[in-house]
């Protein structure tokens, strides 16, 4: 009976009739930044007219797009791309993780760290000066290492940047997991008279295999739905992944076909859809459960002379991935021209010009607006679906739950899509308002994953201990829960902070005139070939993460993300 | 006689999915300066006996009254949230809100009803020396070691005088010597400032040192009710007789107490 107390606890809301209503009313908000955008994607499908023309009901956009040899191609790349992707980051992300959990790894805190903080760093900026450093012939690397052969423009590129730019992130789901792993149930398999490798393969590797195949898993959707990296560098080595002819197809080609792109839009969500589902449904949870190793300290193996090596390898991997090419792209902005870098070329022109122009100035503003925005409207709503799921026990809080999380799985640029097509008579379109709310509809996931942990970690008693004593509903509230809550809400504003500032695929679509981001500026100044006005907005673009970043850490004395759990 | 604090009658629950009731047909009163004791085995329905008196869990069928106040009819509708039932409580792990010093932690019953901050100061003061913690308003409450905590608890449930005191096994997490003075403490305590007090265990050593009135429950039924001495020697059942000679035969001093 007490062991359940902590998670059945009848102090559920004042009335049941209350209940019902705050139940109801989550659902048909959560519902029309999910469900009814992509509801829209769906019925827009079956419309064959060009942009603009009336509309014509058929099935045509389907005949068209599956009887087209390009979505085969397009298909066929993704994979192509994807699975050797996700096999190298998913080998770094485990190396790294076990390093940091399970080694004695010379100054493994600090490294762990610089690994964490990699996570928050922007992807564009990031693709921006790989294109500077590695593009043929005349990239900065083959410059300095006098050679011809560094290229990112080509398969290989596509799946190298990739992996290593999701490393991190796959790190911060493993780390916990390695460390949480008993060590007791390794040191029988020694003293049974197995070498270390042995134990590795046969104890280790098995006991990791849920999280190893979650993290596979999330790896792959994460892949798949790309669209930066692809559409910078792809598109330009014209290879076409699903993400990149969804964008074709629907904003950028010859003749803009809006059913064709929906069709093929929802063939990506239905890809993305059944590998979480077959996710959950394997493994039961999502990816972000951290688990807690209260108080306990796994023994560390003794890695010999080749910790040393292991510590070159593992910080070679931070400063290429990590520090080169933002160094690169801050000495680079102050160059003349873009791509090179000598000294006679020097100027401050670029950045007296991007922040002389009133329209970058704009585009902060906007950016930090959308930001702070989706982040605080992003973590009340989350907060509130997580308390109805923990409290109430109304048979709806399951479709709450599954609502809720459905954007976990739904590709960002067909979110985009959704909210074009589902909003657009509305007035909020072309406002701010729309960008900020496809980034609450995106947060959800990660709010709700953050809050429930943290709820469950609190435990009822907490709460009804204030109750019994005389506190009000509200009171408990206001005087246990937030600030209890308090470094979970902070994390999560910040998570969704930084991912509405630089998510690109998502904004792109929903942009107007006067409500131009960051991240679009840099994408489209990068297309149209200047490159040192992307460089400077990369640079204003980490730098607004940064400073979220900083704040957040100064409000919570550690950073955002705990991951030492 | 003194007056009836608590009057509990007839009293059903049944949780969702549950084979069977959790309690059934549970009565029991506990009047004014009386410690009466809900023991029995885990899942025997105690805690939930007890969380229904605490306004934690709504009752199926029944009544609960606190002195002529009606707080749960289930037959009319009533049911009185747990903060308006002017109640303490000590909880099982304790429930010390680690964000808060110790003197915030007592004082909050008086800070949600709105008392002046010159009357929590002087309350707190008095209310921790009651408890053995004299000065310790600074201190942050997770720095507390399980016997400081189990105080902090109790002067936090005792802060508004509260009528009625409600312990769910306050003492099964400290060690065997912190558990007897707590023990003697909280019998001190009662005997001073006249709470009556429901107490729930599955220790009959405990039960049977502190009660007034013992009621043994076993899957969701009182089985008897009555002072420790009546239960020993004319135990009703098989499961009474059995659920406290276990104790008997080791600590036969205790019974004298």
């Amino acid at each position: 009976m007490n062991a359940l107390a902590p998670t059945i606890s009848a102090l559920r809301f004042p009335s049941f009739s209350r209940e019902r209503l705050v139940v109801c009313g989550l659902l048909a908000v959560v519902s029309l930044i999910t469900i009814y955008p992509i509801a829209t994607v769906i019925v827009a499908s079956f419309n064959a007219a060009p942009l603009g023309a009336p509309a014509s009901w058929s099935v045509e956009p389907w005949r068209s797009v599956l009887a087209d040899a390009a979505t085969w191609k397009v298909l066929a790349n993704t994979f192509v791309i994807a699975i050797p992707r996700t096999l190298l980051a998913l080998v770094l992300a485990a190396a790294l993780a076990w390093l940091c959990a399970r080694t004695n790894l010379p100054g493994k805190k600090v490294l762990l760290g610089a690994l964490a903080f990699m996570f928050f760093l922007p992807d564009l900026p990031w693709i921006i000066s790989w294109m500077l450093m590695a593009s043929p012939q005349a990239g900065l690397l083959n410059t300095w290492l006098g050679a011809q052969w560094i290229n990112v423009f080509n398969l290989p590129g596509l799946i190298v940047l990739g992996a290593a730019r999701v490393t991190p992130t796959l790190l911060l789901f493993l780390y916990p997991a390695f460390l949480a792993m008993d060590a007791s149930l390794e040191e029988a398999a020694r003293v049974s008279g197995a070498s270390a490798w042995r134990t590795i393969w046969t104890i280790n590797l098995p006991l990791a295999k849920p999280a190893l195949l979650a993290v596979f898993i999330l790896a792959f959707v994460r892949s798949v739905d790309s669209f930066e990296l692809e559409q910078l560098i792809g598109a330009q080595a014209g290879i076409y992944v699903f993400t990149t002819r969804i964008y074709d197809l629907g904003f950028s080609g010859a003749t803009v076909m809006p059913g064709r792109a929906m069709a093929t839009a929802l063939l990506l969500l239905a890809m993305t859809l059944g590998l979480v589902l077959a996710q959950t449904r394997w493994l039961g949870t999502t990816a972000f459960t951290t688990v807690s190793g209260r108080g306990f300290r796994p023994r560390t193996l003794d890695l010999g002379a080749w910790r040393w090596i292991a510590f070159v390898a593992a910080w070679l991997f931070v400063l290429i991935t990590g520090v080169l090419p933002f160094v690169v792209l801050t000495i680079g902005s102050m160059m003349e021209v873009y791509g090179f870098i000598e000294f006679r070329m020097f100027t401050l022109r670029h950045w007296r010009e991007a922040l002389g122009s009133s329209s970058v100035l704009l585009s902060i503003w906007n950016t930090i607006q959308v930001g702070a925005a989706s982040a605080t409207l992003g973590i009340a709503l989350a907060l509130a679906i997580s308390y109805v799921m923990l409290r109430s026990r109304s048979a709806l809080r399951r479709v709450l739950d599954w609502i809720a999380w459905a954007p976990w799985a739904i590709p960002g640029l067909v979110m985009g899509l959704g909210f074009l097509w589902a909003f657009v008579s509305w007035p909020i379109f072309g406002t701010l308002w729309i960008l900020a709310l496809v980034f609450v509809a995106r947060g959800l996931p990660i709010g709700t994953q953050q809050f429930s942990a943290a709820i469950r970690q609190i435990g009822a008693e907490l709460e009804e201990a204030a109750r019994v004593h005389g506190a009000s509903w509200r009171q408990t509230f206001a005087r246990i829960w937030l600030p209890l809550l308090k470094p979970a809400l902070l994390g999560a504003w910040t998570l969704i902070f930084v991912m509405a500032v630089r998510v690109l695929d998502s904004a792109l679509i929903l942009t107007a005139a006067g409500t131009r981001l960051l991240s679009v500026d840099i994408f489209s100044y990068a297309g149209g070939g200047m490159m040192e006005g992307a460089v400077v907005l990369s640079l204003l673009q980490t730098a607004v993460i940064l400073i979220g970043y900083v704040a957040a850490r100064l409000l919570l004395g550690r950073s955002p993300l705990e991951v030492n759990a | 006689m003194s007056e009836i604090a608590i009057r509990i009658a007839r009293l059903w629950k049944t949780y969702p999915n549950a084979p069977a009731p959790a309690v059934q047909d549970v009565s029991l009163e506990v009047a004014d300066g009386e410690i009466v004791t809900l023991l029995g085995p885990s899942g025997c329905g105690k805690s939930t006996t007890l969380r229904m008196v605490a306004g934690l869990e709504a009752p199926d069928q029944g009544t609960i009254h606190f002195g002529a106040r009606a707080v749960n009819d289930a037959a009319r509708g009533v049911n009185v949230a747990p903060d308006k039932r002017e109640l303490g409580m000590v909880f099982q792990s304790y429930a010390i809100w680690p964000h808060m010093t110790v003197g915030e932690n007592v004082a909050f019953p008086l800070r949600v009803r709105g008392k002046s901050k010159s009357e929590i100061r002087e309350r707190v003061a008095q209310t921790l020396e009651l408890v053995g913690l004299p000065g310790m308003e600074a201190r942050p409450a997770p720095a507390l070691s399980g016997g400081q905590q189990q105080r902090v608890a109790l002067a936090r449930a005792l802060i508004v005088a509260p009528r009625i005191l409600l312990l769910d096994e306050p003492f099964s997490n400290l060690d065997a010597k912190l558990r007897a003075q707590m023990r003697g403490e909280l019998k001190v305590l009662q005997e001073r400032l006249r709470f009556a007090a429901l107490f729930v265990t599955h220790d009959q050593s405990e039960a049977l040192s502190l009660s007034n009135k013992i009621a043994v429950m076993n899957h969701g039924v009182i089985q008897q009710c009555g002072p420790p001495r009546a239960l020993l020697e004319a135990p009703a059942n098989e499961f009474v007789r059995d659920f406290l000679q276990d104790h008997t035969n080791y600590e036969t001093n205790t019974l004298s107490a």
